[in-house]
């Protein structure tokens, strides 16, 4: 789905991830996130880095630049040899792609991804006339993208019930991505005047309405 | 001398006699027997089974009774008590004892909230006699040296036995006491119950290897009344009547000396509370509120209150269901439906708490179908017909739980655990294939061919399985107690201080500024973090929102009276005050739709605005029409290609499509056929909501979500995810985990019940059905459409505004 932000177009992709010309963006990919629990004595299955990686592999197709803001790994035990591999075999099918992790809070205690995966490591990036970083701003001066919160929104049904599900956080000057990795949670974000939520489920994008005054 | 003699004769020279069932318990007792004591509570059951220790104890000559040596008398009786308000009771009580039969005993308490001094003390040496919880002897049995510093055990006393056998606490017991009889065979283990409709079950939960059952006295007598109110509404909800009874149900506690007042919910309870207020401001300080989701400190000084005869009244919910003696109340009154015959006697219970005399139960409607109700449930005492409460079948969550508590308290090994395992009645079924799985999940997190690679918990050396450090025994501690907390957030003020817990859920539908009442006050939300609440009090008066709490389901036990019932009013019987009462209500449904008869099925079909309304009304209680109405959805839903919603209540179920749902009678007995239900079920739990729904409990007991209480470690944050993503993890990578099994059986075997559903069917399928299209909502369907708004909406005012505004429609139309 198309729209505009800072005089920019962006598609949001169904994947969660967003198109920037021939850039792709993504926000929070927890990578390794089982394997932390697993090494803490909680019984989770693997499988969520591999199918994330061949999901960030459909989002990219063409695209030359990949932006990663923030929380690549999800904490220390997330570097595991099999974690490794797999990042390093992605990396191997895109071997000419130019990527940027921003810095995100989980990274401090993480750790950096590994050298060998050729990645530019910066706290905060700006560029034409966009500024990328992990935290949404406290109050925005440059119109930013960002991550973190995981934001995530409520589909009304007929019978009045919600559903939770994950969406980009469109603001006049901020625009927050859903998170990338599977096996994360979400934060509702409360709906304001002039703030579009665009829904990522079931492979599709929607917008989703906003609510009605009723009298 | 008999061996009951040095007992008996401390008795005689207090001028008491022992009850003859008390000294047959002893007997049995001295005998080397267990069993389980069958008797009311007040009839002096704490001594029928502690009376046996102490008699072993005297006759035991070879000591002296009060031999004073600095390291005091070993441990020697373990006493479970389901809840904490009771385990302070009991103490108090069994002191007593020790002090009247002149023995050295110390006695202490050990629950989740024994102080860390007391709770070292207690690792060094235990006392003689150790009241604690489920939860507590399970963290006993999680240290390496459980098994030596339990080794003079005698008797271990499980009290309640009735409230805790069929849930995952009572299994967690059972295992427990399996663990126990493995490291001392002479243990004797007796239970405590009230009656129940499967006594002889409950006995053979408790001992599966034999015990004997002793019966007290149980002439005691219930007598159940009612607050007739004097209009009738014409359409009752849930609440509303509730509200206009305040002054009547004040003028009751007036004249009684003290008072405890039953609500069914937690929300229910503040609401009465803040009523009660309102009505009678003067008595600030003499009325008080008692919950679960309140804090310890306020809930131990309410109930010091009430014991002393402080209070005049106490709005309080199943919080003080159980046996806590309040010798000093003498009104019960009951706020909605009794939900069964069982509780409502355990309740009267609470008054007249001696024995010999009459419990006396004041019943209040908060609609006016529980007036029904109550009349049923008077039939039930009468007849004695009390429920049967099932034990639990292998749960494989509290087992995985139990291997790592084992693990932890000094390891195992595989084939003799297996065993003691299997001695217990919850998994005397445990296949072989269930057993290696429960090892190979704890061991490698799945069974070989999926296993974990960074997974540790368990490590199999030397033939032996133990934990794999020290750090994952600490986090495993901490897990153990929260078998049955839901995600709770503590409530604080922002000077620090501890208002109590509160449901996630609820929290969670808030924002900051927001007021809601708690604990009989004002508060306003302040914000979130850390697993904490932030609140202030507020000026606003703030709307009382609703929140979960327990909900119990009406029995299908009383379900059928309430139908006996309507049939003899379809006769022309109203012979009590409460069946005069509500005719007129019966007979405006029966002139709008139809009263169903017991072999008939009434089906009434409407269209508003929101969509096809179908309710549906089977009367056999909440669990049975929860699977139905699942059914019904699935099957309509796929002869009309639409989307629908079940919300169910005790008496029916309403089915919600966007369009006008017309079905043929053919239809009807289509979607109403026994075949191919387990099929269907089948089907509905593959659509995953019931399942994922259950999953929640499960991943908590089997270790999956980490305690966030403000106590566990920092480093556990990274560690949060909720049961939702792995059950989205498990369904995705791990599709045949016996966890995701285990949800599914649970929902099967607790919600929809394949035996019970499919009887319901057979039984549907006698009936006549009685298909009516009124042109509104008719006193039956109006309090199952309005318990979907009610929960569907955020904000309780809201809802009743709307609902207000219906009410006042459907009495102008209703002339």
């Amino acid at each position: 789905m198309r729209f505009r932000f800072a005089h920019h177009e962006f598609t949001a992709l169904p994947q969660r991830a967003l198109r920037w010309g021939e850039t792709v963006l993504i926000a929070d990919p927890h990578f390794g996130k089982s394997d932390v629990f697993q090494h803490a004595g909680v019984p989770v299955p693997d499988g969520n880095t591999a199918a994330d990686l061949r999901r960030l592999d459909d989002v990219l197709g063409d695209a030359t630049r990949l932006i990663i803001l923030g929380d690549f790994f999800h904490a220390k035990a997330s570097q595991s040899a099999a974690v490794r591999a797999a990042l390093a075999a992605w990396r191997e099918r895109h071997p000419e792609l130019d990527v940027t992790l921003v810095l995100g809070n989980h990274d401090r205690h993480a750790g950096r991804p590994p050298m060998s995966l050729g990645f530019e490591i910066v706290h905060v990036l700006e560029e034409d006339g966009l500024r990328f970083a992990h935290h949404p701003p406290g109050s925005p001066d440059v119109p930013t993208l960002c991550g973190h919160l995981h934001p995530a929104a409520k589909l009304p049904d007929y019978d009045g019930s919600r559903v939770r599900v994950p969406c980009f956080c469109v603001d006049e000057d901020v625009l927050v991505l859903p998170a990338f990795g599977s096996f994360t949670g979400g934060c509702v974000m409360p709906t304001r005047p002039g703030r579009r939520l665009l829904a990522v489920a079931a492979g599709r994008v929607c917008e989703v309405p906003r609510p009605t005054v009723s009298v | 001398m008999s061996a009951t003699a040095p007992l008996e004769k401390l008795f005689a020279e207090r001028g008491w006699s022992a009850f003859p069932f008390q000294l047959e318990a002893w007997r049995a007792y001295l005998d080397g027997r267990s069993g389980l004591v069958h008797a009311p509570t007040g009839s002096g059951k704490t001594l029928s089974v502690f009376g046996g220790a102490l008699c072993e104890r005297l006759a035991d000559g070879a000591k002296p009774p009060v031999a004073r040596s600095k390291r005091g008398e070993p441990f020697t009786v373990l006493w479970v008590t389901p809840m904490r308000a009771l385990a302070n009771d009991t103490v108090v009580n069994l002191k007593r004892a020790v002090e009247d039969a002149g023995l050295d005993w110390s006695v202490e308490l050990r629950t989740s909230d024994t102080s860390s001094t007391v709770r070292k003390r207690q690792r060094e040496r235990l006392p003689t006699v150790l009241v604690t919880t489920p939860e507590s002897l399970s963290l006993l049995l999680s240290y390496a040296d459980a098994a030596e510093k339990m080794s003079t055990l005698r008797l271990a006393v499980v009290d309640e036995w009735h409230e805790l056998m069929s849930t995952k606490r009572g299994t967690q017991t059972e295992l427990g006491l399996a663990r126990l009889r493995t490291w001392n065979p002479k243990l004797r283990t007796w239970g405590l119950s009230a009656t129940l409709g499967n006594l002889d079950e409950a006995a053979d939960t408790l001992n599966p290897h034999g015990g004997t059952i002793v019966h007290g006295d149980l002439t005691k007598t219930v007598a159940v009344e009612s607050l007739i109110p004097e209009s009738i509404e014409k359409f009752p909800w849930g609440g509303h009547l509730g509200v206009r009874m305040v002054e009547p149900v004040a003028a009751a506690i007036d004249r009684a000396a003290s008072s405890l007042v039953f609500c069914n919910t937690r929300f229910q309870a503040e609401m009465w509370f803040r009523s009660l207020m309102d009505a009678r401001p003067d008595w600030i300080g003499a009325i008080a509120i008692h919950h679960g989701s309140l804090d310890r400190k306020i809930r131990t000084e309410v109930e010091r209150l009430v014991r002393t005869g402080k209070l005049k009244a106490v709005v309080c919910t199943s919080s003080l269901d159980l046996g806590v003696d309040f010798p000093e109340v003498d009104q019960v009154i009951q706020i909605g439906s009794p939900k069964g015959v069982g509780r409502l006697m355990q309740r009267a219970g609470r008054a007249g708490h001696a024995p010999g005399k009459i419990s006396r139960v004041l019943c209040v409607p908060t609609h006016a179908f529980e007036l029904i109700e109550f009349s049923a449930a008077r039939e039930g005492v009468e007849a004695r017909r009390v429920e049967e409460r099932a034990p639990l079948e292998k749960p494989l969550d509290v087992l995985v739980q139990h291997l790592v508590t084992v693990a932890s308290g000094g390891g195992f090994v595989a084939d003799e655990l297996r065993g003691e395992v299997r001695s217990t009645r919850a998994y005397r079924d445990l296949s072989d294939d269930e057993w290696t799985w429960a090892l190979d999940f704890v061991e490698r997190g799945g069974p070989t061919l999926t296993a974990y690679q960074q997974f540790q918990k368990v490590v199999h050396t030397n033939g032996k399985h133990a934990i794999a450090n020290d750090r994952l025994a600490r986090m495993h501690r901490l897990g153990i107690g929260t078998i049955t907390d839901n995600g709770v957030l503590q409530l604080r003020l922002r000077s620090g201080r501890n208002l109590g817990t509160i449901e996630e859920g609820y929290i969670g539908k808030l924002n900051p500024g927001d007021t809601f009442s708690f604990a009989g006050r004002p508060l306003e939300l302040l914000h979130v973090r850390n697993m904490t609440a932030t609140v202030r009090p507020s000026k606003k008066r703030g709307t009382v929102t609703q929140w979960a709490g327990a909900k119990f389901p009406l029995s299908t036990n009383l379900a059928a009276g309430v139908r006996r019932r309507m049939e003899d009013a379809l006769d022309g019987v109203f012979d009590d005050t409460e069946m005069e009462t509500v005719a007129p209500l019966l007979k405006l449904q029966a002139r709008w739709s139809a009263l169903p008869r017991v072999g008939e099925l009434l089906v009434e079909t409407m269209k508003t605005r929101e969509g096809g309304h179908v309710f549906l009304f089977p009367f056999l209680g909440r669990l049975v029409h929860e699977g139905l109405g699942a059914v019904l959805a699935l099957r309509i839903g796929r002869l009309r290609d639409m989307p629908m919603t079940a919300t169910f209540t005790d008496y029916g179920i309403e089915l919600l499509a966007p369009q006008r749902l017309e079905l043929s009678e053919a239809e009807w007995r289509g979607v109403l056929e026994p075949a191919a239900l387990l099929e269907d079920l089948l089907e509905c739990l593959n659509a995953g909501e019931l399942t994922k729904r259950q999953f929640r409990g499960i991943s908590r007991v089997a270790g999956l979500l980490l305690p966030s209480s403000p106590g566990a470690p920092k480093s556990n944050r990274q560690l949060q995810a909720s049961s939702e993503l792995f059950y989205q993890v498990f369904t995705e990578f791990d599709p045949n985990n016996l966890l995701l099994e285990q949800a599914r059986r649970e929902v099967l075997e607790e919600q929809l019940e394949v035996s019970r559903l499919r009887e319901a069917l057979e039984t549907l399928e006698t009936h006549a059905l009685v298909m009516t299209e009124p042109r509104r909502l008719t006193p039956l369907s109006f309090p199952l459409w309005a318990s979907r708004i009610q929960s569907q909406t955020l904000r309780v005012e809201a809802a009743a505004d709307r609902i207000e505004r219906m009410m006042r429609q459907l009495e102008k139309a209703a002339g």
